[in-house]
């Protein structure tokens, strides 16, 4: 069977050795490299590895598609070998994210076509993280997962730091050191997990303890039982650190690490910094894909390996996302620059699918998911949008702006189209996996998570309506006016480039909502599966 | 003489001509060192010119020979050579290698340095210090006996002061040349009034003697404390750690680059190589008490050089003295895996040497550059250099994630190793102390990035200035890709199989431990 996971990581590494080989003279070649690439992998995705997932017959581990490699085997000494390998796979928690992925990538490079400050460097850094995004949604080894997740962090800094706003230098350190923060921990919890895992079908073929870092042999298995934990190890259920459960500490830490980049209320203020300085095309992977890695990082590495410390620590999961939605949609509210507006309420939005995990049901869960998938396709499209005013005006206070429908009616509408989606209104692809978080939220009445909790989240979705309302009176309704800096003039409609790059995406939020069941049915399957394996702990 | 007593005469002779084959790479040292000086004071002054070829021709055959024995044939040593004075194992070929490199290249860049070249003194002894200095790591590599090891630390020392001080007239190397020695001097001092102790509790130096962990762990808890901790605060000296680290930033900064470059790894190496050595000796369930206060204090050690390290780092502005204080953080790093005292932590500290070798040499060589040929070593003068000299900037971006710590550097291995020593040694009564270790570790990592991003960001997010940029000759170019090629390759195409060869010979070394 061809690799076609592997071929996919593969497709920006040629790119990108492509692009560091041809002198930079050529500088409109980098972004013909760059786009070709990403459409290359959205081919393949689409022709191939689509097909095969839907049709694939899932391994004992669940997945349809699963490629590993022998990689490395590192002597521990007396406690024996830790395999490493190059796991890939794709199941119902990655299949979307790969998805949006291979969906932004493109648009964001198309996004950048006018790129012209260094432009070899610039779309050397895409593709880069293109590859370690990609990589994280499908690493199965904690090892690779971790190397992708840290990787990620070098392309995006100077992404940032590079092509950004006036005060870019600060906001690229800042997400650096806030990301490094929560993952240099994690780091100490993959230390500790390589001592509490066998592969005993490995371990009996070398004839001495192998020790494992496969996620797949570290999660629970049927009847809550973990068979290849290590009795006595730090993380076996008696572990004790200092005194601590060692297990619900480790969680906590994942937590933390993966919080940071999700962004959770406290840990969140790099985000705006990060957002408002990044240029257009990088805040759309910042927002559409790099926040989803949190996400399914706290999924598939936190509640895979912990999902009894998912369950006793719920309550705090659910408050940390009541508290993100209320929190981030109430400073959305009271923004001036529309940019950092769009960035809060990424943070009120991302607090949803920690609503949805918490509640460890499987509408939430699936909700989140799904959730994660729609805010990707829906702040792309809002961050293009502040980029097509930015382009034209350099100004992005939305105070300066009314009656825009006047000069720009299909601007509008598809500005019209994705605040509603992004506010949930039914018919759109926001109120469907907002939905779903809901009613899995309120569904854990009484086992993982309260009412009120829920209860309380809902007022985020008035929250958005109201802010998303009147920014959207404010800048489109009236006479025309601009009171800002900038050339008045220079408001056109939105020409043909920016049209390709927003149409795909308002139609996806239409189609999304009318027919969720396209992509709930890619993920409905395999994500209650998991549920049902956390539950199974919960409720022993 | 303690050990004749132990010998016939004829025994002793026979011990003395068996044990020469195992210094071979010393020999030649040596061998080089005479020609050198005779081709120095040879009349005529024709043959002057080849010191400088002698030196790096020995260094080089030394080095071979040391590779050789790192080849797996070369037999344990459990009683070692010379009476077990030293052990010439795979442990210390490694070091070995470790130390001839840098010299080799240090060597190389002297020959072109213009500040050297401009020298009125000429750079005849220059050459012979150097090669001193080897020997005495070499034997530094090598050493079993307490009093070998204080030996070969001052055949260390003395050379090293006389080479910062080589270009006398600049203020900066002549004032890191007297604190190198009054720090020196102090902790050479403080090294053989704890050595007297020892001998006083236990009567002997060797610590392969039984009545040496016996007399030790029956003497008074304070004594064996105070003695031990005396031995190692001067050995702590040669690793630039606490509390005798004061002497780092200033002779990284005032001595000859190249010098200052050797200096900031290789000492390290066979000073951790005889730490290493020496801790070994305890890793006997018998000394486990030992052990315990041995670890509680390089711990200590560690923690303290990591902060002290790296916050001194933050406010520096020259590029040596921020490697300086780096250095110090980084010896804090490898003391935490050696306060480990376990084969695992010993192994990963011996891999760390190897990549700390690599990633301070080579951001070394960047230094060097700037001082050559930029003509600063403050930081803000990289500025904008990126888009003249992209291969720089990528390179040096390479060498400081790697000294960050974070993947896909071999500088994350090494720490991730370092880890996983820890939590291996996990489980019993060391549980605080391993775990207070690795919390230190990760925080200093991400106080750390701060500064390592500094050059790079210097480099590659400023605006240039507008003065023309001086290009890197191709041996440098040669030294630092190769330099950032093994880093990246060892960060994640493959270290398993060297960690596994360096996991066997350090238990070869720890295995002569008598139970």
């Amino acid at each position: 069977m061809t690799p076609w996971l592997t071929i996919l990581l593969l497709i920006p590494l040629c790119g990108l050795i492509l692009t560091l080989v041809l002198p930079a003279q050529k500088s409109t070649l980098f972004r013909g490299i760059a786009l070709g690439s990403a459409l290359l992998q959205l081919a393949l995705f689409v022709a191939l590895i689509l097909p095969t997932y839907l049709h694939g017959t899932p391994d004992a581990d669940g997945f349809p598609i699963h490629e590993k490699f022998q990689w490395i085997r590192l002597d521990l000494g007396s406690a024996g070998l830790l395999n490493i390998e190059f796991n890939l796979g794709m199941d119902g928690m990655s299949v979307l994210m790969v998805l949006l992925t291979v969906l932004i990538m493109p648009i964001a490079t198309f996004a950048s076509w006018r790129q012209t400050h260094r432009p070899k460097a610039y779309f050397a850094l895409l593709l880069l993280l293109n590859l370690s995004l990609i990589g994280c949604f499908l690493a199965l080894d904690f090892f690779l997962f971790y190397l992708f997740f840290e990787f990620m962090l070098l392309p995006m800094f100077f992404l940032i730091g590079l092509w950004g706003g006036a005060r870019r230098e600060y906001a690229a350190i800042k997400f650096f050191l806030y990301t490094l923060f929560g993952s240099v921990f994690m780091l100490l919890v993959m230390a500790g997990l390589a001592f509490s895992f066998t592969d005993p079908d490995l371990g009996i073929a070398l004839g001495r303890e192998v020790h494992t870092l496969d996620l797949m042999h570290m999660s629970v298995g049927p009847g809550g039982t973990y068979p290849n934990l290590v009795p006595g190890s730090i993380f076996s259920h008696e572990g004790l650190l200092l005194g601590l459960d060692a297990r619900n500490l480790a969680f906590l830490v994942l937590l933390i690490g993966f919080a940071i980049k999700l962004p959770v209320v406290p840990l969140h203020t790099w985000l705006p910094d990060a957002h408002v300085e990044a240029s257009t095309p990088v805040s759309v992977i910042l927002a559409a894909v790099l926040l989803k890695v949190g996400g399914y990082g706290i999924l598939r590495i936190a509640y895979g390996i912990f999902p009894e410390a998912a369950y006793s620590n719920a309550l705090l999961i659910g408050i940390l996302g009541m508290v993100s939605i209320i929190y981030g949609a109430l400073v959305a509210m009271s923004q001036k620059d529309l940019k950092s507006l769009i960035a809060y309420s990424s943070v009120s939005h991302m607090g949803f699918v920690l609503l949805g995990f918490a509640s460890l049901d499987a509408a939430g869960i699936n909700g989140a998911v799904f959730q994660m998938f729609n805010h990707g396709i829906i702040s792309a499209a809002l961050f293009l949008i502040v980029g097509v005013l930015y382009d034209r005006t350099h100004d992005r206070m939305l105070g300066n702006y009314s009656g825009l429908w006047e000069r720009m009616p299909r601007y509008t509408a598809i500005v019209l189209v994705s605040f509603f989606a992004s506010m949930g209104l039914p018919g759109l692809n926001g109120f469907v996996s907002e939905m779903m978080v809901f009613m899995g939220a309120f569904r854990a009445d009484g086992s993982a998570l309260p009412a009120w909790v829920a209860g309380i989240s809902v007022t985020g979705i008035v929250l958005a309506a109201v802010y998303y309302l009147r920014t959207f009176r404010q800048m489109f309704f009236g006479g025309f006016q601009y009171e800002g800096s900038g050339d008045a003039g220079a408001l056109t409609d939105l020409h043909l480039r920016e049209a390709l790059v927003l149409v795909p995406l308002v139609v996806a939020m239409v189609v999304l909502g009318l027919f969720p069941h396209i992509a709930t049915s890619l993920i409905d399957g395999p994500l209650s599966a998991f549920t049902e394996r956390l539950q199974s702990v919960s409720h022993p | 003489m303690m050990f004749a007593a132990a010998y016939p005469l004829a025994r002793l002779l026979e011990l003395i001509t068996e044990g020469t084959a195992g210094i071979l790479p010393e020999l030649t040292l040596v061998f080089a060192f005479l020609l050198a000086i005779l081709a120095e004071i040879w009349p005529g002054k024709g043959l002057r010119a080849f010191v400088p070829g002698i030196a790096m021709l020995g260094t080089a055959t030394a080095g071979i020979l040391a590779f050789l024995q790192l080849h797996a044939n070369t037999p344990p040593q459990p009683e070692g050579i010379f009476l077990g004075m030293i052990s010439a194992d795979r442990f210390a070929a490694w070091c070995k290698v470790l130390v001839v490199l840098p010299a080799l290249v240090s060597m190389l860049a002297s020959l072109r340095s213009r500040k050297l070249k401009a020298q009125s003194t000429g750079t005849g002894e220059y050459y012979l210090m150097l090669l001193a200095m080897l020997i005495g790591l070499f034997f530094l590599a090598m050493a079993r006996n307490l009093l070998m090891v204080f030996l070969a630390l001052e055949m260390v020392s003395l050379p090293s002061y006389v080479l910062t001080a080589y270009t006398r007239l600049n203020k900066k190397s002549a004032e890191a040349s007297l604190k190198y020695v009054i720090y020196g001097c102090f902790s050479s001092g403080v090294m053989l009034y704890g050595l007297s102790w020892v001998f006083g509790i236990t009567g002997t130096l060797d610590p392969s003697a039984p009545e040496f962990l016996q007399s030790l762990s029956a003497a008074p808890a304070w004594t064996q404390t105070f003695a031990l901790i005396l031995v190692l605060g001067g050995l702590s000296f040669k690793i630039g750690t606490l509390p005798f680290h004061f002497w780092v930033p200033d002779v990284y900064e005032g001595a000859p680059y190249p010098v200052a470059a050797f200096f900031s790894v290789a000492p390290k190496a066979a000073g951790f190589a005889a730490l290493l050595r020496f801790l070994s000796w305890f890793q006997d369930p018998a000394a486990a008490e030992i052990a315990g206060r041995l670890s509680l204090f390089l711990g200590i050690l560690a923690v303290g050089s990591m902060f002290l390290g790296n916050l001194s780092a933050l406010r520096q502005q020259n590029f040596r003295r921020l490697l300086g204080y780096s250095s110090i953080a980084q010896a804090g790093y490898m003391l935490a895996g050696a306060a480990f005292m376990s084969l695992a932590g010993t192994t990963a500290v011996t891999f760390y040497l190897l990549i700390y070798t690599l990633m301070t040499y080579g951001a070394f060589m960047v230094a060097g550059w700037m001082n050559e040929q930029l003509g600063s070593e403050d930081i803000d003068d990289l500025k904008g250099l990126a888009a003249s000299l992209p291969g720089l900037a990528v390179v040096l971006s390479v060498l400081m994630v790697s000294l960050t710590g974070l993947p896909p550097t071999a500088g994350f291995i090494a720490k991730l190793e370092l880890f996983l020593a820890g939590v291996s040694g996990m489980g019993a009564a060391q549980d605080a102390l391993i775990l207070g270790l690795m919390i230190a570790m990760v925080l200093n990592t991400v106080i750390s990035l701060f500064y390592y991003l500094r050059p790079p960001v210097m480099m590659v997010f400023k605006n240039p200035g507008l003065k023309s940029v001086p290009g890197l000759h191709s041996w440098q170019k040669a030294v630092l890709g190769i330099t950032a090629l093994a880093l990246v390759w060892l960060g994640i195409i493959s270290f398993d199989g060297l960690i596994h060869f360096i996991g066997e010979f350090v238990q070869e070394m720890n295995g002569r431990i008598r139970f």
